[in-house]
């Protein structure tokens, strides 16, 4: 009787016990809470507005690295000196002498951009395999994130050299970030070569499209620019990798893409008709055109019209010439120029880190033109006798009695009197390629491909003059001359400008780098290869100073010519000019390639 | 789904197998009783300990066979199942005693009072109640009888001295931050380090989540139950792992107050209070301070000229700026004054035989040393036991909690902490705006040209308030399936709620520089919440055979559902200093901010406990604990359903040496216990979605995209500790004398830790389970009547805890900076958390000294210089003549050697003089303070001590020179700033006097109280206290950032009973 009784008993309690266990336990997701501070697996990734999420996520991770990618590519090559207030870091880094700590020679954030971008990679495969997006909507995400990607991994190698580890895979979970296998070291060469794989086999290399019929989410206007530049070039990375790689004829070819924009993709709005005169918008796109004298509405040195001869009258201001360019918004003449550019806006992070860097009036001043950079533009003559290049007063000037690296201040001074117009309003850019560089480089894979007339044309005066035996002459027929019609693309440039028959080539305008800079052609002496080769390489640095692309010039150029003394003298030039005991020790270091490379941490 | 069917299935087995047997052995064992019951008797008398007079009414009983009552003369006669039985004696007014026959057939006892501290009291332990001596665990019970006099106390405050084993630091001296406790030391680096707190039988959330707007408030959760509601609080310190991943670190099981009679009784009292400020830092006057300005100044490269041109060395009276600069103001005096507090308190309990009830109300205000200050609290708490019918019973458990806290910053928030303003503020100021003739004008003066605050502009206008509430309800009810077959069920809710308002207001106070504006003044609100919801059911059984042996069983389930949220605001720059609401600032300066943490933790347990003729006690116990926190592949553990469990089981043993028969002849002797456990806990502190895949928000302008956030761990688990403890109770000469002693062993596995990742992952750091430490040590308590006298009885008591924690694995060194301090910790023997700073030996007193050293500091831009006289000379440890990071060293340990209590009560007619007395020994502290007050580097006034600073060629001193801005990091962090932090201080002294009255009377007693907090401190430390804790973290622990301190405090009251 109480047997049963205590059974019952038991049974009634274990019933209960029962009931509210599944009470709880029916509802799977119990032990599943999810965040909501951030995202998790399952809720990214779903559909194209999370895929372009994505992408800006990568692009604004990105903008991270700009201070750290200027030091290392300016200030360890020739054109950039500390001043007395850098920090013992920036002065290793000056003179080559990095020491365990130097937060610019820890490739982390580097490397932080690249697991997102791999992150990125691999989940737009698995969404494309699950129809959560077009193979149209794929093909430009997937090509856009994994030329980032190897452009950052160029970097790497550019600095790290023979250290790099080429991470691929995603590293999601702690086991696989701990585990050796997903990071396989590799030399530069082995680098560029998976480089030059991976990248060529992109499946989309043209920009964004603009208003096609799928999504274009990431073409727009945001906080006063236009995201169409905000997206790296393929063409470019491609032409640079090849060039790397000793590819001439196929690096000139990804060139040559950009320099024939209207076929490629790079849609220049012309609805403002700024630039309309005379219908030559479509001939100046990409095409380094010359100036335009009379209203000076163009990116070249200028003067005001019939004052050549008056310094004073030299086009400085942020809205006409070649000083704009680093000033001016987002009109059809900045679209011509600029490839990729990154703004910062005060208003968001992150800050921008050059009025750091280089003003003297509400930054920290750290770094300053070197005097072999000033030397190297005061030893040109431009077209009308004056004995500097006008580029270097746009690129620094002295100010408050310092010399003042203002190429990325335009933003912030106020145009004349270059003083700050907010201290506490910091704009500014950050410029990473434009199309001077590519025509640089263009022709030197050109030069290197057996065209060096073209490169030289390309360098100095324009095809139009070059390719013309007796220039300044009128009313001729042109059918025969002006162009190189006769070569194979990418070499075949149509500069044709006559009246009888009418020729307007596309490349009419083309005025040359030099032409443009409003400088004398640069001599061609002894072995016209390696002559143009490095005037190329002074040129670059004249044009496109601390605009990121000094020392990989120098190593790329060292490296094909296997002669370290190109890179070790530019840095012994700027160390003994700026008066650094160590320049002699430096340049020794220096001509072991060895050397070139930061310790991988 | 699963999960439940196979837990409850194992469950029903296991349960089942145990009722047969036991139906088996009920019908055999009743014969047995039989057998012996009229055989075996025992008689014995009871008297009172303290006068020898016999007592009458006692109850005398053997549990579950025989009881009785002692007659007029103290005798009593009462059946025996055997000769070894344990006798139980009770009785109003009367300690509960228990004691074994050990065959013998006439006994003695002696009871002492009620209140008398006894090892026989109640523990109150998760399986249930249970005698202290009938359990192989390590607890400490706490009848802490209302706490009447220390009223302004909070819960966590009140414990501090009370336990072995039980560790309390202070937090600080502000009103309500209560102490940090902490059982046995420290188990783990990164997780929570204190104890579970359970409140009437569900789990009390103590966590302070989110960050404050207001500079060091902390918001303490403890300081919402009034100890005056308190009936026990039961400290557990091994043992817990029923409460599988969140008993780590022992548990303290609050209970509060239930009616015991129906009677109605009602308590009334009221308080009033005087908190005293503290005395003040030495500073310098103004003739010392200009005198360390100019020397400042001419290190900066002034001339004497130039130097004289400064408006406040000007002396000549004429000049328009003299009367601004020629003040003699004591700005600690501005800010600090002595306060009062007042208190009233109500509490009513009665009922009937259906409903009992305990009502209790209380209002408080407690004024803060620092000025413009204050703490008003409201409290209210409504519990009541019902018998619903004669197997249904509840209880509910109802409080309500509102504060509202007016505070002001503190600690390392140099341009709002009134405290630090005040104690470096130039004294030649004055508090007043002060015209060219010297005419003071009613109006603050704003920040003056140093670009120092003005404190008493902060005291006055700065505003920052803490309003909170908390309710936390529980309603249990138990169903009798039969007598010795329970089933329950606790829910319990809390709602927790703080709005925090600051403002600081732009006059007076120094601006703030965001990254694209200055700040002037500054506005934020801020919402933190925590909303909670506890069950627990379970299945009870409890039967004894044989009067012999015991099984007691419990299992059941326990779920919680914790979400914690915070919503912040940020604003800068109203118009006007007249609008201070966060809504004011301007709106592009706006930021907004806040968190939503949500966790669920189920957990399933088994407490199986065995006694054996009440001297042999086993249990066993284990938990299978699932938690949204872990990762689904956890490395240990079992998976139910997908997700990871912990299964944490336990065993102890307990051993009452003294009931053994061959212990009969040793008649001074009344308890020898020994006790063993061994098991496993667990620490599921792990934040909330750690092992998680993160995409967090990143812009670019201002579209807002996703990245990949952290390295997922989906092996992330619980941290494992291993428990073992020993111990000993001995209780002498009639409990004249007790003592107990534990050792313990703990043992923490796949202890959380920051693990460094390779560079090229992109990432730093990965949160893994790689540490593990260990952490050994004893507790020893001590507790002796030193005199038993009917109108005079004095207890001493001594408690004293050593603990020594271990790091056994890292992946690798943690080096931390909290506070401007930096802390090792290490494998090889630092640590946890030791001081690591540069080692000085003194200061150069000549150059030729200096140079004979040859040390030098690299600047930032990579300049070395040369060390010279009047700078420290810091040891260089590695050798290479340069002082930098690399030359730091192992300079302390903020961990004591030892820490403790002792108390004294002495009890003279109706007098009783309490005292508590805290102790600690051996640890470091870094005097953060002294440190900003000794830097010598800027315009902020200094100690006294810095009058003796190196000068002049060949002067030997210990200070080094003022230099501006300080490059040769004369003030970095090192063992000039490490003091030791020991310290022996009279806690609490309280002196009562209760006058009862007729019980026929209205008022049936009247009670006096007076009680001195904090009055007397014996330390060498040279700030204001030792004593502090600044965060919940291991590496915040002796780092003195400059909060408010403990102050002195008188408090008198009166209770009158009705």
């Amino acid at each position: 009787m109480k047997s049963i009784s205590i059974k019952k008993n038991f049974f009634v309690g274990a019933m209960v016990l029962v009931g509210l266990g599944l009470g709880i336990s029916s509802c799977k997701k119990i032990l599943d809470k999810q965040p909501e501070t951030f995202l998790t697996t399952g809720q990214v990734y779903r559909d194209i507005f999370d895929a372009d999420a994505a992408i800006i996520g990568v692009y604004g991770k990105f903008m991270g690295l700009a201070k750290q990618h200027l030091v290392l590519n300016e200030l360890r090559a020739d054109l950039m000196q500390v001043t007395d207030n850098a920090d013992s870091y920036m002065r290793e880094i000056n003179q080559h002498t990095v020491t365990a700590g130097n937060p610019y020679a820890d490739p982390t954030p580097y490397y932080s951009v690249i697991n997102s971008c791999n992150d990125v990679l691999k989940n737009l495969k698995i969404m494309l395999a699950d129809n959560k997006i077009k193979q149209a909507e794929y093909d430009q995400r997937y090509s856009d994130i994994g030329a980032l990607r190897s452009w950052i991994y160029l970097q790497l190698g550019i600095h790290w050299g023979d250290q790099v580890r080429y991470v691929t895979s995603p590293l999601e979970t702690l086991a696989s970030a701990k585990d050796v296998a997903n990071y396989p070291v590799v030399t530069f060469d082995q680098l560029l070569d998976s480089l030059v794989n991976f990248t060529n086999a992109l499946p989309y290399t043209r920009p964004y499209p603009m208003g096609a019929t799928i999504n274009t989410g990431l073409v727009t206007n945001v906080d006063g620019s236009n995201t169409r530049r905000f997206f790296i070039d393929k063409f470019a990375l491609l032409g640079d990798l090849n060039l790397w790689k000793g590819n001439y004829n196929k690096a000139a070819n990804y060139y040559r893409s950009i320099m024939e924009p209207v076929l490629n993709g790079y849609d220049v709005d012309n609805a403002n008709g700024l630039y309309t005169i005379g219908g030559d918008q479509y001939y100046q796109q990409s095409r380094q055109a010359f100036a335009s004298v009379a209203d000076n509405r163009d990116l070249c040195v200028g003067y005001i019209r019939f004052k050549e001869a008056d310094q004073g009258s030299l086009i400085d201001n942020n809205t006409q010439g070649w000083r704009s360019m680093f000033a001016r918004g987002q009109d059809n003449l900045w679209m011509q120029q600029w490839l990729w550019v990154l703004p910062f806006n005060s208003n968001f992070a992150p800050e921008n880190p050059f009025v750091n860097m280089f003003s003297n009036s509400g930054g920290s001043y750290l770094l300053k033109p070197s005097r072999e950079a000033m030397d190297k533009w005061n030893s040109q003559t431009q077209s009308n006798g004056f004995p500097f290049d006008a580029r270097g007063n746009f690129t620094w000037r002295t100010l408050n009695g310092q010399p003042v690296i203002v190429k990325y201040l335009y933003n912030y001074l106020d145009a004349s009197s270059l003083t700050p117009i907010n201290p506490l309003q910091k704009p500014g850019q950050w410029f990473l390629n434009r199309v001077s560089n590519v025509h640089l480089h263009f022709a030197e894979a050109a030069n290197r491909d057996g065209r060096r007339r073209l490169a030289a044309a390309l360098l100095n005066q324009g095809i139009s003059t070059t390719f013309d035996p007796t220039p300044g002459v009128t009313g001729r027929d042109v059918t025969n001359i002006m162009n190189t019609l006769s070569e194979p693309y990418p070499y075949n440039f149509d500069a044709r400008n006559g009246e009888t028959p009418r020729y307007r080539g596309d490349w009419h305008r083309n005025a040359g780098i030099r032409g443009c800079a409003r400088v004398i052609p640069a001599a061609i002496v002894g072995d016209s290869t390696l002559s143009i080769e490095s005037a190329l390489l002074n040129e670059g640095a004249l044009e496109l100073a601390y605009e990121g692309h000094r020392w990989s010039d120098l190593v790329r150029i060292s490296i094909r010519r296997n002669d370290p003394a190109i890179l070790a003298n530019a840095v012994f030039n700027k160390l003994s000019k700026d008066g650094n005991p160590a320049a002699a020790a430096t340049r020794t270091k220096l001509l072991d390639r060895k050397n070139w490379y930061l310790p991988f941490k | 789904m699963r999960v439940s069917i196979q837990i409850v299935t194992c469950f029903l087995l296991a349960t089942a197998g145990l009722s047969n047997n036991q139906l088996f052995a009920q019908t055999a064992n009743s014969a047995q009783t039989k057998k012996t019951a009229e055989a075996q008797t025992v008689s014995g008398l009871v008297k009172d300990a303290a006068t020898g007079k016999p007592l009458t009414a006692i109850s005398v009983s053997v549990e579950g066979f025989s009881a009785a009552l002692t007659d007029d003369k103290g005798r009593f006669k009462i059946r025996i199942p055997s000769k070894t039985a344990t006798i139980i004696f009770s009785g109003e007014g009367f300690q509960t005693k228990e004691t074994a026959l050990r065959g013998r057939t006439d006994i003695t006892i002696a009871l002492f009072e009620e209140s008398f501290n006894s090892i026989y009291d109640q523990v109150k332990l998760p399986a249930g109640d249970k005698r202290g001596t009938q359990t192989g665990l390590a607890v400490n019970s706490i009848n802490s009888n209302g706490n009447w006099g220390r009223t302004n106390e909070t819960t966590d405050g009140f414990l501090q001295g009370r336990a072995a084993g039980l560790n309390g630091t202070m937090r600080s001296g502000t009103p309500n931050a209560g102490a940090y406790l902490n059982i046995r030391g420290l188990n783990s680096m990164y997780t929570n380090n204190q104890p579970l707190v359970v409140v009437d039988g569900a789990i009390y959330d103590i966590g302070d989540y989110g960050s404050s707007v207001i500079g060091n408030h902390y918001t303490n959760a403890l300081a919402m139950i009034d100890p005056k509601d308190i009936e026990n609080i039961t400290i557990i310190k091994d043992g817990t792992s029923t409460y599988g991943t969140k008993g780590a670190n022992g548990v303290i099981n609050i209970t509060t107050i239930h009616a015991k009679a129906q009677a109605t009784k009602i308590d009334f009292a009221v308080f009033a209070g005087v908190n005293q400020a503290p005395k003040n830092l030495p500073v310098m006057e103004s003739a010392d301070y200009r005198v360390y300005v100019s020397d400042l100044l001419t290190s900066r490269g002034m001339t004497n000229a130039q130097i004289q041109a400064q408006p406040f060395m000007n002396d000549n009276t004429s000049n328009p700026e003299y009367y601004r600069y020629h003040n003699q103001t004591n700005w600690q005096d501005q800010v600090l004054s002595n306060s009062a507090s007042t208190n009233y308190y109500l509490k009513v309990t009665g009922g009937d035989n259906i409903a009992k009830y305990a009502l209790s109300l209380g209002y408080g205000s407690n004024n803060g040393i620092t000025d413009n200050t204050k703490l008003t609290k409201y409290n209210v708490r409504f519990n009541g036991d019902l018998n619903i019918s004669s197997r249904l019973t509840a209880a509910t458990n109802f409080s309500f909690t509102y504060y509202d806290h007016l505070i002001k910053d503190q600690g390392l928030t140099p341009k709002t902490n009134p405290l630090y303003l005040a104690q470096t503020k130039a004294p030649f100021l004055n508090t007043n705006e002060v015209d060219n003739v010297g005419n003071v004008s009613p109006n603050r003066a704003d920040t003056d040209i140093f670009g120092i605050s003005n404190p008493v502009a902060v005291i006055e206008n700065m505003f920052n308030s803490s309003k909170a509430y908390r309710f936390f309800g529980t309603i249990a009810f138990n169903y009798k399936l039969s007598s010795t077959l329970n089933l329950g069920t606790i829910v319990g809710i809390t709602f927790d709620k703080a709005r925090e308002q600051r403002f600081v207001p732009r006059k007076g106070v120094a601006n703030d520089t965001l990254p694209n504006a200055i700040a002037d003044s500054r506005l934020a609100g801020n919402v933190k919440r925590i909303s909670n919801l506890y069950n627990e059911t379970f299945l009870e059984y409890n039967k004894k055979f044989n009067t012999l042996h015991q099984f007691q069983l419990k299992t059941g389930l326990r779920y919680m559902n914790a979400t914690n949220e915070q919503d912040l605001q940020i604003g800068y720059n109203s118009a006007t200093d007249d609008f201070i609401s966060v809504g004011t600032g301007i709106n592009t300066l706006r930021k907004v901010g806040g968190d939503i943490g949500k966790s669920a933790w189920i957990n399933y347990y088994l407490s199986a406990n065995y006694t054996y003729n009440n001297k042999w006690f086993l249990s066993y116990n284990m938990a299978v604990d699932g938690s949204s926190r872990f990762g689904q592949d956890a490395q240990e553990g079992i998976k139910l359903g997908g997700n990871s469990f912990a299964v944490l089981p336990s065993v102890s043993a307990g051993w009452l040496v003294s009931s053994e028969k061959f212990l009969a002849g040793a008649k001074n002797l009344d308890l020898l216990k020994l006790r063993a456990s061994f098991g496993k806990t667990g620490n599921d502190d792990l934040g909330n979605y750690t092992a998680k895949q993160a995409y967090i928000s990143q812009n670019l302008l201002g579209i807002q995209g996703l990245v990949r956030g952290n390295v997922a761990n989906p092996q992330l688990q619980w941290e494992t500790g291993t428990r073992f403890n020993i111990g000993a109770d001995l209780s002498l000469f009639n409990e004249r004398l007790t003592f107990a002693f534990d050792y313990f062993s703990n043992k923490t596995n796949k202890m959380l830790s920051y693990e460094n990742l390779p560079t090229a992952s992109g990432y730093l750091y990965a949160i893994s389970n790689t540490g593990a430490m260990k952490n050994t040590g004893f507790d020893f308590s001590v507790n002796a009547r030193v005199v038993n006298q009917r109108q005079f009885k004095w207890d001493l008591g001594l408690i004293l805890m050593k603990y020594k924690g271990t790091l056994t694995q890292l992946p690798q060194d943690i080096i931390t900076n909290y506070g401007g301090a930096s802390l090792l910790s290490t494998t090889s023997g630092v640590g946890p958390a030791s001081f690591y700073g540069l080692k000085s030996n003194g200061v150069f007193s000549t150059d030729a000294e200096a140079n004979a050293a040859n040390l030098f500091k690299m600047l930032p831009n990579g300049t070395l210089v040369p060390y010279q006289a009047g700078d420290v000379r810091y040891v260089d440890a590695n050798g290479d003549k340069v002082i930098d990071d690399r030359d730091r060293q192992n300079i302390g340990n903020p961990n004591p050697d030892y820490t403790g209590a002792v108390t004294s009560k002495i009890s003279w007619k109706s007098f009783t003089l309490d005292f508590l007395f805290t102790f600690s020994s051996g640890n470091q502290v870094y005097n953060g303070v002294r440190k900003a007050l000794e830097s010598q580097s800027g315009m902020e006034n200094q100690l006294l001590s810095v009058n003796n600073r190196w000068r002049a060629q060949g002067q030997i001193t210990n200070m080094p020179k003022a230099t501006w801005g300080d490059p040769m990091g004369n003030a970095a962090f090192s063992d000039r700033f490490i003091e030791d932090g020991s310290f022996f201080r009279m806690k609490a002294v309280t002196l009562n006097y209760h006058l009862p009255l007729k019980p026929t009377n209205l008022i049936k007693y009247i009670s006096f109280y007076a009680t001195g907090n904090n009055l007397l401190t014996f330390t060498k430390y040279l700030g204001y206290d030792p004593e502090f804790y600044s965060a919940e973290s291991v590496f915040a622990r002796g780092v003195d950032m400059g909060l408010e301190p403990i102050s002195k405090s008188i408090v008198g009251g009166i209770r009158i009973g009705l």
